[in-house]
């Protein structure tokens, strides 16, 4: 069986998810008045949770709804859409992280949306700890931040962070700081042989899928509605072609993000290596459509006025969370690709 | 959604790899060239073992001699087909894939019947009698003409990229039996039997190399070929062509998509054997090489994806202009690719005799994003079907 097309019932989902987003956190939200208005997605985070986003697939003995890796992914590609602060990705895989190590109390308490994660990206992936420095995203007032190293996944309780220093951020929508965390091994923790971190990866994917569509969106919308030289200028090659082009990614990148969620669900041997792949293809898609965008909307795009430069600026937050495209490369060439004699998946 | 191969799926798989393991063709493929007929013979011997072993035509209805293979199975088949190293199709291609499936939509019995067997049993050639010079993306511009004589039509033009013309028995011969009105009408979809006096043939040299004569013009010189032969209603030639397009999208590729699959992991393997520019550490070492390494082993899962996401359509629905999304990104990923193959080589990249034979089909990439519908011209289906640009001319 090869399905790969949406059931009805995740359609519902995702339907109802999106409807919600169009409501509580439209584009609008980012129009400076007349400077940039500090990120407020967290205080609608509390409807995601009543909707269930945050305890989307974690079991309903646990306390969540039930559903499975890729119902989570079809949401993050949704959080993307609109630009949601990636803390609710950060939140999504923290209940994931509080239920595996023990917490179920905490795990409840991420579900219900009032207890954002914020991400933390760390400056070099740790190789069995998760000391080090990171940058903290979103994560004033926060009390957990999600660690993501080659050690596995991590929630770090407010406690143990240190020499936090708030800089300048390159998304102005986002509030950002260094900062050090010094616990080697946080008590909440899931080892990277667990193979969460997966579907921390997956669900940043999909994110990125969701962020390079949102960027093709917007491309196609005006394309059709901005005229010059007498004709809509989507009619002309060059734009029309770049379109094209941004399909062909994102929708790379979604079968990408999907072919490897269903492989993680079916435990197929080459999960790691179409995770990765993923990774890459997603990034790559999130940064190209997000750039063309730019350009396809000329100098409306480069203003501060206009939401496009926002697609690039969540595209380097995320290609950064759980390692860029760089450290992506060098674990997509040490990863065991799928075997050659034994397709069954 | 899911994919997971069912108990009877994998069987099936089991059952294609014993059969290919123990059945591909031991000798390489004879170099293709103008008068070459030993790859006719080589492909159409294959092509009978295949019948004589029930896997011909395996996306065919049963009801027309194919093997009738469920979607799934024809991508199973032809995964493995890839990993076994078996022959391409080569100058069975458009029976098995174009003009067969075509006659099965289209024909009449009498077309069937006498044409269908032949085409499984591997004892006819076919080729394509579309692009003319004057005609290429905009296929319906064609000139060649064909006047009704009797119970005849007699053509006269020229047709252009035909490959495997001078090895073919038959070509699907696409021409203009009604002058003036709408372009796409007034076209008419015809058998046109190879060895009909009045057609001449000009091999055509391609950058492959200095004997690499891929393909042909043909030339019609009142060429007269029964009424009988029209496929289709008359003058409906635009729409019996494109009953079948979606024949060369889709599963159409997975062959070659496993090769490039198969690729990048032996480049892999030779940048880890190879020594870099310095002489002294790997190949892989080095930052570029590795960060295009990584990127095509992505690429082709993402491929790999996208042709999975491809059938899953097609089995659930109708196969959209999607298919030209997969074309588009494969043609490139797979160019960038075997550009890669090259530049691993460094200076043996210039020989075209080098063993490590990546030269020739980096010169063949080239093509890639030029045959069966310009990489343009997908980019042209995807805006305006898929996300609704504004069409370009249509004189």
């Amino acid at each position: 069986m090869i399905d790969m097309e949406m059931s009805s019932e995740q359609q519902q989902i995702v339907d109802s998810v999106r409807s919600l987003l169009t409501d509580v956190l439209p584009y609008e939200r980012f129009v400076p008045r007349p400077t940039p208005v500090p990120n407020q997605d967290r205080a609608q985070f509390p409807k995601l949770g009543e909707l269930g986003v945050f305890g989307l697939g974690l079991s309903e003995a646990d306390g969540g709804v039930g559903y499975s890796m890729v119902e989570e992914v079809l949401v993050a590609r949704e959080l993307g859409r609109f630009l949601v602060s990636p803390t609710a990705i950060a939140t999504m895989i923290g209940v994931h992280v509080a239920q595996a190590a023990g917490d179920p109390e905490l795990a409840r308490r991420l579900m219900q949306g009032g207890t954002p994660v914020a991400p933390a990206l760390a400056f070099n992936s740790a190789k069995n700890h998760f000391a080090g420095e990171y940058h903290l995203v979103d994560g004033d007032r926060a009390e957990w931040a999600l660690a993501w190293s080659e050690a596995g996944v991590a929630l770090v309780g407010f406690d143990d962070w240190s020499e936090l220093e708030a800089v300048p951020s390159i998304d102005s929508t986002l509030w950002l700081a260094r900062v050090r965390f010094n616990g080697l091994m946080p008590d909440l923790r899931v080892v990277a042989a667990k193979g969460l971190w997966r579907r921390a990866q997956l669900l940043v994917c999909a994110y990125l899928t969701g962020v390079a569509e949102a960027a093709l969106d917007d491309s196609v919308e005006y394309a059709k509605v901005r005229e010059q030289f007498q004709q809509p200028i989507g009619g002309f090659q060059a734009i029309k072609h770049r379109c094209a082009d941004m399909l062909a990614r994102s929708s790379v990148a979604w079968n990408s993000t999907i072919f490897a969620a269903l492989t993680d669900v079916v435990e197929g041997q080459d999960a790691d290596f179409q995770a990765i792949a993923a990774k890459l293809l997603a990034s790559d898609a999130a940064f190209r459509n997000a750039a063309i965008n730019i350009q396809n909307h000329g100098a409306y795009g480069f203003t501060g006025e206009h939401h496009a430069h926002l697609f690039v600026k969540r595209a380097h937050m995320l290609d950064r969370f759980g390692g860029d495209a760089t450290y992506q490369k060098q674990r997509m060439l040490g990863a065991k690709p799928p075997s050659q004699e034994s397709v069954s998946l | 959604m899911q994919i997971e191969f069912t108990r009877q799926e994998q069987a099936f798989r089991s059952e294609v790899r014993s059969w290919l393991r123990a059945n591909v063709p031991a000798g390489e493929r004879p170099i293709h060239s103008d008068r070459n007929l030993d790859i006719r013979e080589f492909d159409l011997e294959w092509q009978r073992k295949q019948f004589d072993a029930g896997w011909a035509g395996i996306s065919w209805p049963s009801e027309y001699g194919g093997r009738g293979a469920s979607l799934i199975e024809q991508l199973i088949w032809h995964e493995e087909y890839a990993r076994a190293g078996a022959p391409r199709a080569g100058s069975c291609f458009v029976g098995l894939s174009h003009a067969g499936p075509t006659l099965i939509a289209r024909g009449t019995p009498e077309q069937q019947a006498f044409h269908l067997p032949r085409i499984l049993r591997g004892e006819a050639v076919w080729c394509q009698g579309f692009s003319e010079p004057g005609a290429g993306s905009d296929l319906a511009a064609l000139s060649t003409r064909a006047e009704i004589d009797g119970d005849h039509l007699v053509v006269n033009g020229s047709k252009i990229w035909t490959s495997y013309a001078s090895v073919a028995d038959y070509q699907e011969l696409l021409c203009r039996t009604e002058a003036g009105g709408r372009k796409h009408s007034g076209i008419s979809w015809v058998i046109c039997p190879m060895d009909t006096p009045g057609i001449e043939l000009r091999p055509i040299l391609t950058m492959v190399g200095p004997n690499d004569f891929h393909f042909c013009q043909v030339f019609y010189n009142d060429v007269r070929i029964p009424l009988a032969n029209v496929v289709g209603e008359i003058n409906d030639g635009w729409g019996v062509a494109n009953a079948t397009l979606g024949f060369e999208r889709g599963t159409g590729f997975i062959a070659d998509q496993i090769q490039n699959s198969e690729l990048v992991e032996r480049l892999i393997a030779m940048a880890r054997e190879r020594r870099g520019l310095d002489g002294l550490s790997a190949a892989i070492d080095d930052g570029d090489f590795a960060s295009r390494l990584a990127m095509s082993r992505a690429e082709m899962a993402g491929v790999r994806a996208m042709t999975y996401a491809t059938v899953s359509r097609a089995a659930n629905e109708n196969p959209g202009p999607e298919g030209s999304l997969v074309k588009l990104f494969f043609s490139e990923a797979s160019q960038r690719l075997r550009r890669l193959g090259v530049d691993l080589l460094g200076p043996e990249a210039l020989e075209l005799s080098s063993d490590a034979g990546l030269t020739t089909p980096y010169l063949r990439s080239y093509a890639a994003s030029i045959g069966g519908g310009t990489s343009d011209v997908q980019r042209n289906i995807v805006a305006e079907r898929v996300l609704g640009l504004p069409r370009g001319p249509r004189p």
